[in-house]
C-alpha cells in the first residue's frame, strides 16, 4: 500500500496549499448561475425538475457557498489529521479487542473513536479558530452580499475599518474577537500542554 | 468466499476514494480548462467542458502575464515570500533554540508566542496600517515582509522548537565538553540535525505568505502588488475576464501545489503546530 497511499495522500492535499483567493475564484465560476458547471449538472441530472438557486447571488445560499468552499479546501486537512491519529493507535489494542470478539462497528465506535477524540478535538479547535478569520473567501465570492447575508465578522471588521474608517468602532470589534479567540485558544493550548498524550509514533 | 470479500472491499474503497478525489480536484481541473477557453466558450450554455483540442493556445496566459500584471505580481509575491521565509526561519531557529534549551521566559512565554498565531489578522490590520503610515513605509516590500513575518514567526518557532526538543541534549553537551561555545554548538550540531525542520518551516512560511491576501490588500497600493491582489482586482472589475483570471490562478497555485510534494511528511505536524506528529 506504501507508494500507492502516498500518491493518494498527495493528491488529496493539494487544496490545502492553494491560495484561498484562488479557491474563491474557482468556486465563483463553478457556482455561477448562468454558465457555471454545477447548475448545469443539477439541471441535466434532474431532467429540469430541480431549479437550482443562484448560489452566490441569493441571500439564502450566499453563506452556504462560502462554507462549501471552505469545507472543500480544508476537509483534506482533517483527513490527514485523522489518518495520523489512526496510525497512533497501537495494533495490540485493536488485536486485543478483536480477540475479545469485537465487531467492525464496535471496534470503530468503542475503541477507535474514543482514542481519536483528542485528535478530533485539536482539529476542530484549529479549524474553528481559522474559520473565525475567514476573509479572503468572502471577498472573492460574495463581498459580504447580497446585502449583509454573508458578512463574516472578519469581513465586517474590514468594511468598518477600511471602507467607513470608523476606527474606534473597529478597534472595539477587534477586541471582542480577541476575547472570543482567546477563550477558544486557551482550550487548544491546554490540550497542547498535555501533548505527550497526542504524540504519534513516528 | 473470504478472498472474494476482501477483493470486493478493495474495489469499493477504490470507488469511494475516486469519487472523493474527483470532488477535491474538480475545481482545479475546471480552472485549468477555463484558462484555455475563449471568452465565448466561458459564457456558453450548456458549458463547454473541454475546449476543442485544435483551439488550445496560451493566449490567456500571455494576456495575463503581459496586460494584467501577473508577471509583476509573481515577482512581488516571490520577493515578499522568500524574504518572509528567510526572516521567519532564521529568527525562528534562534528563538526556538532558546525556548527549547533554556526555557526562556518559562512555559507561559512560549505559549504566549503560540497564541499570537491565533489572533485574527484583520484585528491587527488597523494598528499595523496606522503604524506603517506613520513610518511612511506603505506600499513597499518592507511592510508586507514585516507584517507576514509577525504572523509566521510563532508558527516557525513552534515547529522548530518541536524539532529541537526531539534532539538529545547530550549531543550539545559533548560539544561543550570539547570546548565549543553555545553558538558553535548551535551552528555545528543543532542546525544540521534539524535541517528537515528548517526546510519544512521555510516551505510552509513561503506558501503561507504567497497565499496571504488581507495584508497584501490593505498595506499596498500600486508599486507592490502580490499575485493574490491581482487575482482579486481582476475578479472585482466590471468586465470580468474569466479565462484570464483562471490563467493567473493556475500560475498562482503552482508553488503551493509543488511544495505539497515536499511537505507531505510534515504537513500534519506543521498545520497543527506540533500538536500532532506523523
Amino acid at each position: 500500500m506504501g507508494r500507492q497511499r502516498s500518491l493518494w495522500v498527495t493528491l488529496f492535499m493539494i487544496p490545502i496549499m492553494i491560495a484561498p483567493v484562488v479557491a474563491g475564484f474557482q468556486f465563483r465560476v463553478i457556482f455561477n448561475d448562468t454558465f457555471g458547471p454545477l447548475n448545469y449538472l443539477i439541471k441535466t441530472l434532474s431532467g429540469g425538475l430541480i431549479t437550482p438557486p443562484a448560489w452566490v447571488a441569493n441571500p439564502q445560499t450566499s453563506l452556504l457557498t462560502i462554507m462549501i468552499t471552505d469545507i472543500w479546501q480544508w476537509t483534506p486537512f482533517m483527513l490527514l489529521l485523522i489518518l495520523a491519529g489512526l496510525e497512533t493507535i497501537s495494533v495490540e489494542v485493536l488485536e486485543a479487542a478483536q480477540v475479545d470478539g469485537a465487531s467492525f462497528w464496535q471496534l470503530l465506535w468503542q475503541i477507535k473513536l474514543p482514542l481519536l477524540l483528542p485528535v478530533l478535538l485539536i482539529g476542530i479547535l484549529i479549524r474553528t479558530m481559522d474559520v473565525f478569520k475567514t476573509f479572503d473567501l468572502v471577498f472573492l465570492l460574495t463581498e459580504g452580499g447580497p446585502g449583509s447575508s454573508s458578512e463574516t465578522v472578519a469581513f465586517y471588521t474590514y468594511v468598518n475599518g477600511f471602507k467607513f474608517f470608523s476606527m474606534g468602532y473597529t478597534a472595539a470589534l477587534a477586541f471582542i474577537q480577541l476575547i472570543i479567540i482567546t477563550i477558544i485558544s486557551q482550550v487548544f493550548l491546554r490540550l497542547q500542554r498535555r501533548r505527550g498524550a497526542l504524540y504519534a509514533s513516528r | 468466499m473470504r478472498r472474494g470479500n476482501i477483493r470486493l472491499k478493495k474495489i469499493l474503497i477504490g470507488i469511494v476514494l475516486t469519487f472523493a478525489l474527483i470532488f477535491f480536484l474538480f475545481p482545479m481541473v475546471w480552472m485549468f480548462l477555463t484558462s484555455f477557453k475563449t471568452q465565448a466558450q466561458v459564457f456558453a450554455s450548456p458549458p463547454v467542458f473541454i475546449p476543442p483540442s485544435e483551439q488550445w493556445n496560451f493566449n490567456n496566459y500571455t494576456a495575463a502575464l503581459m496586460d494584467s500584471g501577473a508577471l509583476n505580481g509573481i515577482r512581488d509575491s516571490m520577493i515578499v515570500s522568500l524574504s518572509t521565509a528567510v526572516v521567519s526561519v532564521s529568527v525562528g531557529a534562534l528563538a526556538a533554540y532558546s525556548l527549547a534549551r533554556y526555557r526562556l521566559g518559562g512555559e507561559h512565554f512560549s505559549f504566549w508566542i503560540l497564541s499570537t498565531r491565533m489572533f485574527p489578522p484583520v484585528a491587527s490590520a488597523i494598528p499595523l496600517f496606522l503604524i506603517f503610515r506613520e513610518l511612511n513605509l506603505q506600499d513597499t516590500y518592507w511592510v508586507l515582509i514585516v507584517a507576514n513575518a509577525i504572523f509566521n514567526l510563532p508558527f516557525a518557532i513552534w515547529l522548530l522548537k518541536g524539532f529541537i526538543e526531539d534532539l538529545p541534549v547530550e549531543l550539545e553537551e559533548s560539544a561543550f565538553i570539547d570546548g565549543s561555545s553555545v553558538f558553535g554548538a548551535f551552528w555545528r550540531i543543532t542546525l544540521p540535525l534539524i535541517s528537515p525542520g528548517l526546510v519544512t518551516a521555510f516551505l510552509f512560511t513561503f506558501v503561507f505568505t504567497w497565499n496571504e491576501f488581507l495584508f497584501a490588500l490593505l498595506l499596498t497600493r500600486r508599486t507592490v502588488r502580490p499575485v493574490t491582489v491581482i487575482v482579486q482586482s481582476l475578479a472585482g472589475g466590471h468586465e470580468i475576464l474569466w479565462a484570464q483570471i483562471a490563467a493567473t490562478g493556475v500560475l498562482a497555485i503552482i508553488p503551493g501545489t509543488f511544495l505539497v510534494l515536499f511537505l507531505q511528511r510534515y504537513i500534519v505536524r506543521g498545520l497543527t503546530m506540533g500538536a500532532l506528529k506523523s
